[in-house]
């Protein structure tokens, strides 16, 4: 019945019904993450209002619209008041395309996926002009991060894109989810999982990638100055693009609603399937809120040296692999193991990282040093590591 | 039906239209230079527009990816690192006139070009350019110019990381 409905739908009205499922889907992240995140500290999380605080997100919506919107005096007015837009069109546009199952989608686009990389670009330009336009240090240098951090982590996250659509030879987003019906891609592409997902972590700002909004070190980055209405427009931006790394992982590499395929024909097939779909994503969600609860935060030059030291070459490594076994039509398994022979390189390289002494970024002298330094009146030496 | 949808298509076309002079202007006339900026991605914005408006999806995704996306943001990034003060007090100097006069020529250069430039019958019966058409004649007929191309990023890329190196030696 509801497949009948959604079909009877005008083609124009199906934005605003886009938009009312990603409210709601919205609403439910955020209960989902403080109930998840409580979980993990061993707390309740929100209890008070409804049904163990089901209703509460419902609550903190009235209360950040109710909020004062506060414009700070040194800030760039007009400026100020587009960043928030900037960030959230891109996240709501990429949905667009976005299927939920072979019925359930706005507009399927033959060019479904290079649309979303070229959308989700855009997001970049609406963080650095929060920065820049908010007129406060915090602000400016968390813009300037998340501008390093975006555009560096589209590489990778390009070209693990880029290896699905040649293994499924199209960029259409439901033809790469029906090609999955035996298998999933992530059984050819573990590798290309791997990078796809902690790129995509990296792209929506996430634990352990949080650098551009991180609290300890800018206060909140980009967001700092604002408040009410515009920070939740931001707020939101954020748990869609988290959804929609999530909708992207399991269309890409698990078989999307296609793979074990729904019993049954016609509407009740395309009903099961999307529930089938959005329990996939919320599983991914839930692997992305558990990522947040339990590991800290990558330093800069860490997170840096992890996208073009380890990530890139890798993903490069991975679509000439992936380029020679299609070119020379070997079987699957032995891109399967080639893939896993990458996977086993990069824990590799990642672990071997992990256990070298962190970089020098301060240096410590001791008392004698600095009265030798005080006496000669020459000053010290300085590290120019 | 016919009828309404070519009131349609001509609504959207001067709606793009207009939108890509107004903010075009914006980019030559605005004082505050992250304005114009930004005025210059509506253009661009609304250029892709103009090319979905022509079945071109790619050709608009490219526009997006790349102009809207990246330069922009690029541009951005290098205002944001310069002293905005510096650019509070602009004011036209004596080259405006032959800044007018060079705009003039190129613009009719560009029509007579387009004027005179034969249309021909296979981009008339194309209403869709299909990516897999695109990426064979690119890979084929155009393969030189394709790597051409790539040839000069390549370039540029060297060029900048020289760039880079040569500061970094006169800094010291």
């Amino acid at each position: 019945m509801i497949v009948e409905i959604f079909n009877n739908f005008p083609y124009i009205f199906r934005p605003s019904l886009l938009l009312l499922f990603l409210t709601i889907t919205v609403l439910f992240l955020t209960w989902l993450e403080r109930k998840t995140l409580a979980k993990i500290q061993m707390r309740m999380g929100p209890m008070f209002v409804g049904f163990h605080g089901t209703l509460q997100p419902i609550a903190d919506a009235i209360k950040l619209a109710l909020k004062e919107d506060i414009l700070p005096l040194w800030s760039n007015k007009q400026i100020y008041w587009f960043a928030p837009i900037a960030v959230f069109v891109p996240a709501f546009l990429i949905w667009v395309t976005l299927p939920i199952s072979n019925v359930f989608v706005v507009r399927n686009l033959e060019l479904g996926l290079f649309y979303i990389v070229s959308i989700s670009v855009l997001s970049v330009l609406g963080m650095v002009l929060a920065g820049w336009s908010s007129a406060n240090k915090y602000a400016f240098l968390g813009g300037v991060r998340a501008a390093g951090q975006l555009i560096s982590y589209e590489i990778p996250f390009i070209m693990a894109i880029l290896s699905i659509a040649m293994i499924s030879k199209s960029l259409n987003l439901i033809t790469i989810v029906e090609n999955q019906s035996s298998f999933p891609n992530i059984l050819v592409q573990p590798i290309g999982a791997l990078i796809f997902f902690l790129s995509g972590l990296a792209e929506i700002g996430r634990t352990p990638f949080d650098i551009h909004h991180a609290e300890s070190e800018v206060a909140g980055g980009p967001f700092i100055e604002y408040s009410g209405a515009h920070w939740s427009v931001f707020f939101l931006a954020e748990y869609i693009n988290t959804f929609t790394v999530a909708a992207l992982v399991v269309l890409l590499y698990f078989g999307g609603w296609n793979w074990p395929t729904m019993p049954f024909e016609g509407n009740t097939h395309s009903f099961l399937s999307a529930l089938w779909f959005l329990f996939k994503c919320y599983l991914v969600v839930l692997l992305i809120f558990w990522i947040r609860g339990t590991s800290p935060r990558l330093r800069i030059d860490q997170l840096m040296s992890f996208c073009w030291k380890l990530l890139a070459p890798l993903s490069f490594a991975n679509i000439i692999v992936t380029g020679f076994i299609l070119y020379y039509k070997l079987p699957w398994v032995i891109l399967s193991v080639s893939s896993i022979l990458l996977l086993i390189v990069a824990l590799y390289f990642i672990r071997k990282k992990t256990n070298t002494s962190p970089q020098k970024t301060i240096k410590l002298y001791s008392a004698n040093e600095l009265r030798a330094a005080g006496k000669n009146n020459s000053g010290l030496e300085t590290n120019n590591d | 039906m016919i009828e309404n949808s070519n009131l349609a298509s001509i609504i959207i076309f001067y709606l793009l239209a207009i939108t890509i002079i107004v903010s075009a202007i914006g980019v030559a006339v605005s004082k505050n230079v992250m304005l114009a900026c930004l005025s210059l991605l509506a253009t661009l914005l609304g250029i892709a527009g103009a090319f979905i408006f022509l079945a071109a999806d790619f050709m608009a995704l490219v526009q997006i990816l790349i102009y809207g996306g990246t330069v922009v943001t690029v541009i951005v990034f290098a205002i944001i690192l310069t002293n905005l003060k510096d650019f509070s007090n602009l004011k036209s100097t004596k080259q405006a006139p032959f800044a007018v006069a060079a705009c003039i020529v190129a613009l009719a250069c560009l029509i007579t070009g387009i004027l005179n430039s034969p249309i021909s019958e296979t981009a008339l019966k194309l209403n869709y350019i299909s990516l897999t058409f695109l990426g064979r004649y690119l890979f084929t007929d155009w393969a030189i110019p394709f790597e051409l191309a790539s040839l000069v990023l390549l370039i540029a890329l060297i060029g900048t990381v020289l760039m880079v190196k040569a500061n970094k030696e006169t800094d010291k």
